[in-house]
């Protein structure tokens, strides 16, 4: 007797289905194979402005060594049947938890959590992908190894190897996370086990401190693609410093912008500087400091400037608010702080520390500079309550010309959608992220509407002036990847069918599929 | 009468959670740890919170629920630390929340990550008059709306958890006294969900 499910995987029948299932529950155990509707709910997509019908998953299941995975892989081979891996499932406004296509099977590896090993000399660890940066951080304490990391703001309940896969960042000195891993290893689709790097070598103990091996260097490969299930990695910890001097620069113009960017550039650029510059916009500040926009505006469309000027006067917030810290000894600190002082007075901005602050913003994002776990940044989510949120991340070059053309830009198609811009820059060593999280109210179906339709013209209003994204929601996978041109698809596509023959593993992520 | 049908009618008609049949079958979809206190926690400082949850109180006791109630400040519901020990007082039973949307996605995040399914989740949106609800749920293909007048806001949202956790029909203690602050001022959010642990 076959079960009547909701979802089932493309072209698949459900009897095929049942069998699988059942073979899979040999292998993992009845209880780490759910297909009960209720029981899936947690890899349900939420803040995703299309239907959820889209994204539901047929099942999911947990193995917890790479055994499993291996024979699971087998099982999924048999039946040409997707599977959509996870590590710890928190890619909140990039795609949750769901699977990038209907009825793919959610292969969640939370249950493989272990911080394999932590070298406290050549400060590095090896993780799981269900280790969370919370567990990692509980860890070090425990341990008292006066060793930090580098966190996304959802850091409590997210975990650094699915953070890194995605290519995330932080706002340490080594917040660009696939930079500072170190070796990987990987089940392939038919199931061999590679390690990356010098982890090839039989008896090498460089894996976790010498990225490249011989040969072409394949980590990337793993990163924002379908070619892997990633089952550990290597990351480097960073000494905590001495003396660590976290600090915000408020300015009071929009238009400052441009020169904020010109001025700190070449202090990041020679590591004065040492970790990620984020400038965030007044409206980024506002929700985490917390302000409530219904406290100011509850009319038509975005919400006026004349009413972000009102909080920013009531809460004491720049019109960009800068984060930035120095990591040091006390002397070379004292020295870069000089500099700061400078170019805060050149620049017409106030410096803010902990001491002259009460500011909930400022706090989580001091915390986040010294890889202190928080969920701070959530605060987002009450500026205009319903709970929805998709990121819109186009990169630019680090120039200050760019950044009032992006936000012009982004502010235009916004309002246009009634919605407001809530952005920030990030601004990496040449680079800049420009993250704007796209807030709506996702319990009103004519909002989440407009948000599907106002990412789109985002998107391609953007791409058409050269901007891609650095990253994108799973939803918009598909239109992203079409904005990087075809050969690059192709290519994708060849490497797809020599390394995933049946197309199983996570089939649309990224766009790339067979 | 599968779940859909049920949670339909009873906001259609109007007589949430009142339908002993419905209730069974509520029962028999969401109710793993019925033998357990629901666990409902309320985020303090919001009035309107406050209301729900003294309301979900009386309609629960009024059902036969067993229920503990905890009241965390916006602080504590964005602490790791704080939600997990709320999440550790019932394992295997069921929690339910009512909370701003920071708390409500950090709250249903935790619990998704030892396996815990949010079942049910409601968005309310408070205007000057009214509040209007959006409910969805497991298997439900749509989520269902509607409104109510202020002052009886909390009393649909209330009857509909008791009959999901298949409370037994019986009518609820007089209304709860409207809490000063709720319904004025600007409009608020909130977000109340079920979450079998
Ligand atoms: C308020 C807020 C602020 C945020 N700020 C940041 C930020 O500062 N920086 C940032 O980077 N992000 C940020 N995010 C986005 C996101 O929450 C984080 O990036 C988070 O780390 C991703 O979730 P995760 O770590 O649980 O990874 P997962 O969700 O487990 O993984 C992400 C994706 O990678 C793939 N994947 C995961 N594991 C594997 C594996 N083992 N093998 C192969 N593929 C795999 C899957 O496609 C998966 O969907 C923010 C989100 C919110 C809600």
């Amino acid at each position: 007797m076959t079960t009547k499910r909701k979802a089932l995987p493309k072209g698949i029948a459900a009897g095929e289905f049942d069998k699988a299932i059942k073979e899979l529950k040999t292998i993992l155990g009845g209880e780490n194979v759910v297909v009960d509707e209720s029981r899936l709910a947690p890899y349900n997509k939420i803040m995703m402005p299309v239907p959820n019908e889209q994204h539901a998953p047929s099942a999911a299941i947990t193995p917890d060594s790479v055994e499993q995975i291996q024979s699971v892989l087998k099982v999924l081979n048999k039946y040409k049947i997707p599977v959509y891996p996870i590590s710890t499932g928190k890619n909140l406004g990039y795609g949750s938890a769901a699977p990038v296509q209907r009825g793919q099977i959610v292969m969640d590896l939370r249950r493989m959590n272990k911080i394999i090993s932590v070298d406290p000399d050549l400060c590095t660890a090896l993780v799981e992908p269900g280790v969370t940066y919370q567990q990692l951080y509980d860890y070090l304490q425990e341990k008292k190894l006066p060793l930090w990391f580098s966190c996304p703001a959802p850091s409590a309940i997210a975990g650094p190897l699915g953070n890194m896969v995605d290519r995330g960042v932080g706002y340490t000195p080594y917040g660009e996370h696939f930079l500072f891993s170190c070796g990987m290893e990987v089940v392939m689709a038919n199931s061999e086990v590679l390690r990356t790097g010098m982890g090839s070598m039989p008896n090498s103990n460089t894996w976790q401190v010498f990225k490249w091996g011989y040969g072409p260097t394949l980590d990337g490969i793993f990163t924002q693609s379908n070619y892997g299930i990633v089952t550990k990695m290597g990351m480097w910890l960073m000494p905590a410093p001495p003396d660590f001097r976290p600090f915000s620069i408020q300015y009071p113009e929009e238009t400052d912008i441009t020169k904020i960017v010109e001025a700190l550039r070449p202090l990041r650029i020679a590591m004065v500087i040492p970790n990620a510059v984020v400038i965030a916009h007044a409206l980024w500040e506002a929700p985490c400091t917390p302000v409530k926009r219904a406290d100011y505006y509850t009319g038509p469309g975005a919400i006026p400037d004349e009413a972000v000027a009102r909080i920013r006067k009531d809460h004491n917030i720049g019109a960009w608010n800068v984060y930035a810290a120095l990591y040091g000894t006390k002397e070379t600190n004292d020295a870069n702080w000089k500099i700061i002082e400078a170019v805060a007075a050149g620049t017409g901005g106030k410096i803010v520390t902990r001491e002259n602050s009460t500011s909930k913003a400022l706090d989580y994002r001091f915390d986040l500079m010294k890889g202190k776990p928080n969920l701070g940044e959530f605060g987002l989510y009450n500026w205009r309550g319903g709970g929805g949120s998709i990121w819109f991340a186009p990169v630019s070059q680090a120039k200050g010309s760019e950044t009032l053309k992006q936000m012009k830009m982004a502010k235009d198609i916004l309002a246009k959608y009634g919605f407001d811009y809530v952005g920030e820059f990030i601004v990496g060593w040449r680079d800049m992220h420009h993250v704007i999280d796209l807030l709506y109210d996702r319990s009103d179906e004519e909002q989440t509407r407009k948000a599907n339709a106002c990412y789109d013209e985002l998107l391609h209003t953007f791409a058409k002036e050269g901007y891609g994204m650095y990253r994108a929601n799973t939803a918009f996978a598909e239109k992203v990847a079409a904005t990087y041109g075809p050969v690059k698809r192709s290519v994708e596509k060849k490497l797809k069918k020599a390394l995933d023959p049946n197309n199983i593993l996570a089939p649309g992520r990224c766009g790339i599929s067979l | 009468m599968d779940r859909r049908n049920f949670i339909k009618s009873l906001t259609a008609s109007g007589v949430l959670g009142a339908s002993p049949m419905a209730s069974q079958a509520a029962g028999e979809l969401f109710n793993t740890g019925a033998a357990k206190p629901v666990l409902i926690v309320g985020q303090s400082g919001l009035p309107q919170a406050a209301e729900l949850v003294a309301r979900l109180g009386q309609v629960f006791a009024a059902a036969g629920i067993k229920q503990l109630q905890v009241m965390a400040s916006s602080s504590e519901l964005a602490r790791y630390g704080d939600v997990t020990a709320l999440l550790d007082r019932v394992p295997g039973g069921r929690v339910i929340g009512v909370m701003d949307d920071a708390a409500g996605v950090i709250f249903q995040e935790l619990a998704a990550a030892r396996g815990a399914a949010c079942v049910l989740s409601t968005h309310h949106r408070f205007g000057a008059e009214e509040a209007r609800h959006c409910c969805s749920s497991v298997g439900l293909e749509s989520s269902i709306v509607w409104s109510d007048p202020l002052p009886a806001h909390a009393e649909r949202i209330s009857r509909l958890y008791a009959g999901t956790l298949g409370g037994q029909a019986s009518a609820p203690g007089p209304h709860a006294a409207a809490t000063p602050g709720a319904g004025s001022g600007a409009p608020a959010s909130l977000v109340s969900f079920l979450i079998n642990t």
